[in-house]
This record gives C-alpha cells, structure tokens and sequence, in this order.
C-alpha cells in the first residue's frame, strides 16, 4: 500500500499559542473548544476543533478551517481577483473591532488588536416535542471583518449547543465599482451610477479530523437515487477511496460525511460530520474555462503545500484544488473537504452605502456522533 | 403603555383611511384587511423603521397575514403584500408508504397550533388569540431581533434590527415552527423550522437510516411553499413579475429582463443566477426607481422534482393571478388543484399578482434524531430592491468626504529607510484606502494605514501626491521630498554612530530649507 505509506497528516501534536484557546461550555454540559490564529492571507484559521456532547466524550471534529480563496468576478468582465492571495484578509485589511460590534461579546486580540468578537447568545428552540418535552439552546459566535477595496467581509463561526456547525461570509462595506454597461450591473443613487454586479466565490478548505487519530478518516458518498416513475429513492452510499472532485446533485440528493475507521458511538456507529450544502441559485461555474469554478466539492488528502483553494503557490503542489485533486488515496486518511460557495450581488439602492450584510453560509452537521439526542 | 396604545391605534385609523382614499378597488380584493386592535401589528424597530400589518388564525394555514406595510426610517408608507400564508408542507416519503399534505390536509392552525409558554418566546411577547374557538391563547410570539454589524465599512457601523413572528404547530409527531422575519431594510424572510420527532420507521435502510435505538427512520422530503399575494403601494392591478437572468456571453454576464404576460411556472437556474422581481409599475423611490422586491431562492440545493402525479413539484416559483379558491400547493379543494393547475395561461396584465414560491429539505434521518429531533430550518427571501434610495439605517443622510493633512516637506539621504504616515481622517469612520504617486525611488505607501517607508535609491526633488479615498469621496494633497546624497561618508552606516554635529548642522539645513519654501510658496 504505497499509498498509504506516503500519505500526508496535519501534525497531530499542534500546540496552541498561550492566549489563543476559545472554549465554551453551555448549561447542557455540551462544550466547544478549539485554537485560532491569524495569517495575513486568510485572517482568521480555526484549527483543533472539538465537541464534546452532553455527558459524552470530547472529540476533534476540525484539525483546521479556513477561507482559503476568495475570487471575485465582475458581471462586466473586468478583470477578476483573487481577494485571499493578492490582498490578504489578515494584515492590515483585518479589521480593528470595537465593543459595539461585539455587544454581549468579548473581543479577541491579536498583535495588540481586537480583531475577533466572542459572542455566545440564545438560539431559539433547539427542539420541541409533545407533552410540553422542549428546550432553548445557545450557540458560540466568533467573527472577524476584513476590508478589501472598500468591501468588507465577514467571517463568522457558530458553533451550536447540539453540535451544528454554521458558517459563512458576509459581505458589507461599499460597492464602489462602476460600468458604461447597463446590462452588467444596477443603476443607483441620485446621480444614476450603474454600480457593477459581481460573484464572490467563497473557497473553504475543512481540514476534517475525526477523533483522536487524523489519519484515518473516511469520506462516505451517499445518494438517494429517484426511481424510474420517482415515487421512491433507493439510498445509495460508497466511500470514496480516491480523490474527487463533484458538483451538487439535486437530482440524487448527494452529501458527502466524514466519518471516523475507529472510534464509534454508543450503538457502535462511525462517528461522522456531513456537509448540508443548501445555497444552489446562484451556484455558478464562473466567466471562464477555469477547472476550479466547475466543481463544487473537492475531496483530497491532506497536503501541507495544498493551502489556497486557487494561486497556491508552493512548487512541489498543484496551482489549484483541481490539481489537487490527482488520484491519492482519500481512504482512512487525513481528509480535506473544499466547498466552493457562490454568491452574486446586484447592487441595490438601499447598498448605497455601506451595504446591508448579506450573508452566504454553509452548515456542518454531526451524524451518529452520538448514540441519540443527547440535550 | 396607554399613550402607545391610542397612537397604535389613531395610527390604524389614520392608515384605513389612507388605505381607502389611495385604492379605491381594495376592498374588492378577497383578502383586504380589516382588523381590530387584537389583530394589528404595528412595530416601530429601535433604529426607526416600522412594520404594520394584521394577523388571523386559520384551521388550515394557521397564522396568515394581511396588509403588510413598511415604513423606512423617515420614509413612506407602503403596502408590500395585501396577504401572506404558508400555503404547504408536502412530505413525501422515500419508500412511498405516504406522502403527506400536511396544510391542506391536516392544518397547521386551530387546535394544531400550540398556547405557547412563556419560557418558549424568551425577551419576546405573546400575541393573543380569542375568536369563536379560543380564548387568549397564547399562538404567536413577537421577538425584537438584534444584529451588532448590520452594515460596516470600517468604524461606519450600524447594528441591524428585525422582529420575528412564529407559531409552533403540531402535525403527527412532527412540530412545525412557521416564522416570519420582517427586516429593517424592508425586506421579509418567511422561515420553516421543523421539530418534534420523526414520524415514520421502516426496516429497509436502503430508505432511510439505521438509528442508534436499532429502527430505521425513513428518509423523506419537506417541501415547502408560501403564497405571497404583492400589492406593491397598495394598487393591486399594477404590479408586474419579472424574471431576471445573468446569462454568459463572451465572458460578460448580460442580464436580462422578462416580464411575465401570462401565469407561469418557473425553476431556479445556477447558470443564470436567475431570480424573480416583482415590481409597481408607477411607484418610484427619489431617485426614479421603480420600487420593486426580488424572490431570491438560494436554498434550493435539496429541489426535488416530483412524480407525474405530483406537477406542482416541478417548479421554484409560481406567478398566477389571484383568485380566492387557490389556496394551497396541492390538495387544493375548490378551483385547481394545484398548482400546475393554477397556471393555466391566465393573463397577467393590469390583474391582482401572486407568486407562490417553495424551497425543499431532505431529510435523511440520523441518530440524534431520536427519541426527539432537533429542529432544522428552511427559508426563502424577499428583498427589498430600490423600496428606499440608500441605506436608511445609518444616521448619516449622506457621505463625508475624509480629509487629509499635508505633510511637510521631506528631506532623505540616499540609501536611507525614512518612514511617513499619512494622516487622514473620516467623520464616518469609513474605511480609507491610501495612494501616492511620485515617491522618491524606492518607497512605497501601504494602501491601507498610509504609511510610506522603503530605502531611497536615487537623489532628486520629488513631489508627491497622496490621496485617500472611503470608497465615495476622496481628497488629494501634496508635498515635497527631496533625496540628496548620503552626508554620512562613514563606513559604518548606523546611526548611532552619526557624529551630533552633522545632525546640528543638518536640522539647520533644514530649517533654512523649509523658509527658502515657505517664501517661494
């Protein structure tokens, strides 16, 4: 098993800095942990993820997480950018916070700047059953705002009491950038500016580390394929033993779950975490030709050069997730999922200015982590 | 309290008489609104803007509403939809063994709709319901909804506010939590949370998924439609639908427009970005825009198309004109019975619009899916476009241009690494970007803290040019910087060795320098 053998895992053994920990434990006795840092080109990196279950074992769902890409595509086809890489939203585009933007929160800093808010608030119903069988949950919120030619984004975490992660970018500050072509863009303001539409595609890399041992992960692929007269569907599911790269299939409802060789629930189920990719609409393959806009989900083994989604620079690593994508094994590995999320903006008068945030988000859902409902 | 009750209600008044002079053809609408107090909403978010509207129970749809009005903060009054309702839940199930109609068939309003408690709508309050079946039952919670960053272009910040309605309505051992979120910038977000526990097990895991408790629960499908009746401004015969589309053409995306003429049944399209607009064709904010809302249906990624028997899941978005017996999705009772059935080439044009929208969740079950479920939610959006003429949630009414301070002049040795920053300031707190051109070889300015450093190359008088911009305004000033060669001749090259004299001798350089340019200037 060459492969095997040459295959690649995030050190286990990932220490984090004194200061940078963030861990909440709510009135359940479910908890959340895990290490940040930030980077001048993707901001904020999440990494060493764990939940730990009402009265259950703590485990490491994330070795680490990040914003890996952001390309931008205007409607006019001016030229395009790679925000993560040519820009960086750390460094001095990552935004300096005041407490108002973190109201119920605490600010977190970095090299002697507030630059992540903290914030744990309720959430609602986290269910609600016969015979009065209810309960509120809360939920741990971590954002940072990073300003690139007057555009702002938000990077938000939300790590829910029942162990739903969601995540997503906001988009906010000004949309300053004009076009002579009416169909490429929105006429707005007084003075009647056509203010250029674009596509941001979001790159998210998910470092998954089911459990204690981050080398041993599966990637499971599972469909509900609609029969011939679409009355039923006929559930179908395959590891995928090699990398891969796919695009949605409302068709057959394919998701994709990480789950772990080893460590099971109380049933004796693999413990696993599934991606619940929602935003379709405006799910486009990019202006150009390139490989990397015409999937949607990559899967690959771990490679420490494999960093950004699209311009990665290391020689000894593909230029971009399609080339990361080259037949490795992805069976009982360290496992990294790329989501490719994208979402088109037609300015609006009411985005002038600053735009209102409008917010395009992805969520992580555990499947089997536990035994049953453990809240 | 009292005081806030007598304007709610001269505020009523003062808006049923508005609503009758300005639409003489209201009333003649099926749905019109005509509400007593007990059934008024009328919320006045903390940054100033307002939402009114009234509210029924039905067996059926449970809690609809009707005559929804936004009012921007120091802005007009306008009705957005005349009527509002959840329209069906349609749960078809993976083995076939049923598919469910829940709205139609079995209600999610009337004894399906629960008398809350009061730890269930936490800082919120409870609206209360008395008709012929009830009395004071507790069936909607209200709650003020507030968001830190509601718009941020760097210290420019405002938190964003909405107000959430829900009811929570059981059906078999699912629990329904139909919510209306009503936001500041005017737009509305009808959201579905389902909750409760599942409600089938089979023994085929090909349909569905083993459970911790050994049964498989079985997989199956939410689908979920609202009717949306719009009267833009209150004049119900001149809304238009439009569908929008950004198709690829050489590498641009060129967007086109297509008004509706006739009902329709359309999908979503990712290739196109498409996404629907209905729009007054007389109504204009200040800056000649026609007001108008988008139907944006991004949660689409688990669309099912359905079997033959089941036409109405074979499309996104549905326009058809209004008509009392089009009630739901499907199983509708009297009129069409779904619909595919409603669109039926009815003309559109100058006649009372409503567009019935619907996004889907699959749900495959999971272990900590028993013995109780934890919700998972659905939602749709209806964006305000071009309601208001700006951002009307800040309290700037418009942009200040930032202003910046001239440097004085600059001298360098050759082959030194001088440091300047720029000082500029924003009365918005924008976010400024900085630019300079004509730098002294060798120097740069980082774009966003204006600070200009590198090593000096080559000597010359420069002058230079620095601008900062917050994205709308931007002011531009300049100075000189002039690089004469290094005076200090040792080998050393640090400063610490630079001998005092030569540093005595230099400021006085520089003194008489400055005078010499302040009197030629």
């Amino acid at each position: 098993m060459l492969a095997a053998n040459t295959s690649q895992a995030r050190p286990n053994n990932a220490t984090c800095p004194s200061g940078n920990t963030i861990s909440e434990t709510f009135s359940s006795g479910a908890e959340w942990d895990m290490c940040w840092e930030v980077r001048d080109e993707e901001g904020v990196v999440l990494s060493d993820v764990h939940y730990k279950a009402a009265g259950k074992p703590r485990r490491r769902v994330l070795g680490e997480a990040s914003l890996s890409q952001i390309y931008t595509e205007y409607d006019d086809g001016s030229a395009s950018q790679f925000l993560v890489t040519d820009f960086g939203l750390g460094g001095s585009r990552l935004q300096t916070l005041n407490a108002d933007m973190c109201e119920g929160g605490q600010l977190r800093s970095d090299d002697g700047r507030n630059v992540l808010c903290e914030i744990t608030s309720a959430n609602g119903y986290i269910y609600r059953y016969r015979d009065n069988e209810r309960r509120q949950g809360s939920k741990l919120e971590l954002f940072s705002a990073s300003n690139i030619n007057f555009r702002e984004f938000i990077i938000r975490w939300s790590f829910l009491e029942n162990g739903t992660i969601e995540a997503g970018v906001g988009l906010s500050g000004k949309f300053t950038k004009t076009t002579s072509d009416s169909s490429a863009g929105w006429t707005v303001t007084a003075q009647n500016k056509i203010a250029t539409s674009f596509t941001d595609h979001y790159f998210w890399r998910l470092d998954f580390d089911i459990a204690s041992d981050n080398g041993n992960d599966i990637v499971e692929q599972i469909m509900s394929v609609p029969s011939s007269d679409r009355l039923t569907k006929t559930r179908q599911s395959q590891t995928i033993s090699t990398e891969l790269s796919a695009s949605f299939d409302p068709d057959g409802k394919k998701f994709w779950r990480i789950l772990d060789q080893s460590e099971t629930n109380t049933s004796n189920q693999a413990i696993s975490y599934e991606m619940v990719l929602l935003n379709y609409a405006q799910q486009n393959k990019g202006n150009s030709s390139y490989p990397w806009l015409k999937s949607d989900v990559f899967i690959t083994q771990y490679n420490a050069c494999e960093r950004f989604a699209v311009r990665n620079p290391a020689s000894a690593c593909g230029e971009n997730v399609s080339e990361f994508v080259n037949g490795e094994n992805t069976n009982a590995t360290d496992i990294v999922v790329w989501y490719r999320l994208a979402h088109h903006t037609l300015p609006r008068d009411e985005d002038f200015s600053p735009a209102p945030v409008q917010w395009s988000n992805f969520i992580l859902l555990p499947r089997d982590w536990t035994s049953s409902n453990t809240l | 309290m009292l005081t806030n009750n007598k304007n709610t209600l001269v505020r009523w008044i003062l808006s049923g008489i508005l609503v009758v002079f300005a639409s003489p053809f209201f009333f003649t609408t099926a749905e019109a609104a005509d509400c007593s107090d007990a059934f008024y909403i009328d919320e006045t978010l903390p940054n100033g803007a307002r939402w009114d509207m009234c509210w029924e129970s039905r067996n059926r749809e449970g809690i609809t509403f009707s005559a929804v009005y936004f009012t921007p903060k120091n802005g007009v009054r306008r009705m957005v939809l005349n009527h509002a309702a959840v329209a069906q839940i349609h749960v078809p199930y993976d083995d076939n063994g049923t598919r469910f109609h829940d709205v139609s068939d079995l209600g999610i309003g009337g004894l399906n709709m629960l008398d809350l408690d009061p730890d269930e709508c936490p800082g919120g309050t409870m609206l209360l319901l008395t008709d012929a079946q009830f009395t004071n039952k507790k069936v909607m919670c209200k709650q003020i909804e507030k968001r830190n960053v509601g718009f941020k272009s760097g210290n420019n910040t405002e938190a964003a506010y909405s107000f959430s309605l829900f009811s929570v309505s059981p059906v078999g051992a699912y629990y329904y939590i139909p919510t209306w979120r009503f936001m500041d910038d005017g737009s509305i977000e009808p959201w579905m949370g389902a909750t409760g526990a599942l409600q089938r097990f089979g023994t085929d895991q090909s349909q569905g998924w083993l459970l911790g408790d050994d049964r498989v629960g079985v997989s199956h499908l939410h689908n979920f439609f609202w009717k949306l009746d719009f009267d833009i401004n209150n004049s119900h015969l001149d809304d238009v639908v439009e569908e929008v589309n950004f198709p690829l053409v050489n590498g641009k995306r060129q967007r086109s427009i297509t008004a509706f003429n006739s009902e329709a049944a359309r999908k979503v399209n990712p290739d196109t970005m498409r996404h629907w607009r209905i729009r007054d064709k007389t109504a204009k904010n200040s800056n000649n825009h026609s007001i108008s809302y988008d139907i944006v249906l991004n949660e689409t990624g688990h669309q099912d198309i359905g079997p033959a028997s089941e036409p109405f899941t074979h499309n996104d978005f549905y326009v058809t004109r209004q008509n009392n017996n089009e009630k739901f999705a499907s199983h509708n009772t009297s009129g069409g019975a779904n619909l595919a059935e409603f669109v039926n080439g009815e003309s559109l044009q100058n006649n009372d619009l409503v567009v019935w929208a619907g996004v889907t969740f699959y749900h495959m079950p999971r272990s900590e899916d028993a013995p109780h479920m934890d919700a998972h939610w659905s939602h749709m959006q209806i964006i305000a476009r071009d309601l208001s003429a700006s951002n009307s949630l800040g309290n700037q009414t418009s942009n200040s241009a930032p202003t910046i301070v001239t440097p004085s002049k600059q001298n360098s040795d050759r082959n030194t690494s001088p440091r300047l920053t720029i000082q500029a300031n924003d009365s918005d707190g924008d976010y400024l970007l900085y630019s300079a051109t004509g730098l002294p070889n060798g120097l740069n300015i980082d774009t966003s803290t204006g600070q200009i450093s590198g090593t000096v190359t080559n000597i010359g008088d420069y002058q230079v040019v620095v601008s900062v911009s917050d994205g709308e305004d931007s002011s531009t000033t300049s100075f000189s910087w002039k690089v004469t060669e290094s005076t200090d001749t040792g080998s050393s090259g640090g400063g610490g060795s630079f001998p005092i004299e030569w540093l005595v001798l230099l400021s006085l350089f520089t003194i008489i320098r400055k005078r010499l340019y302040s009197t030629q200037s």
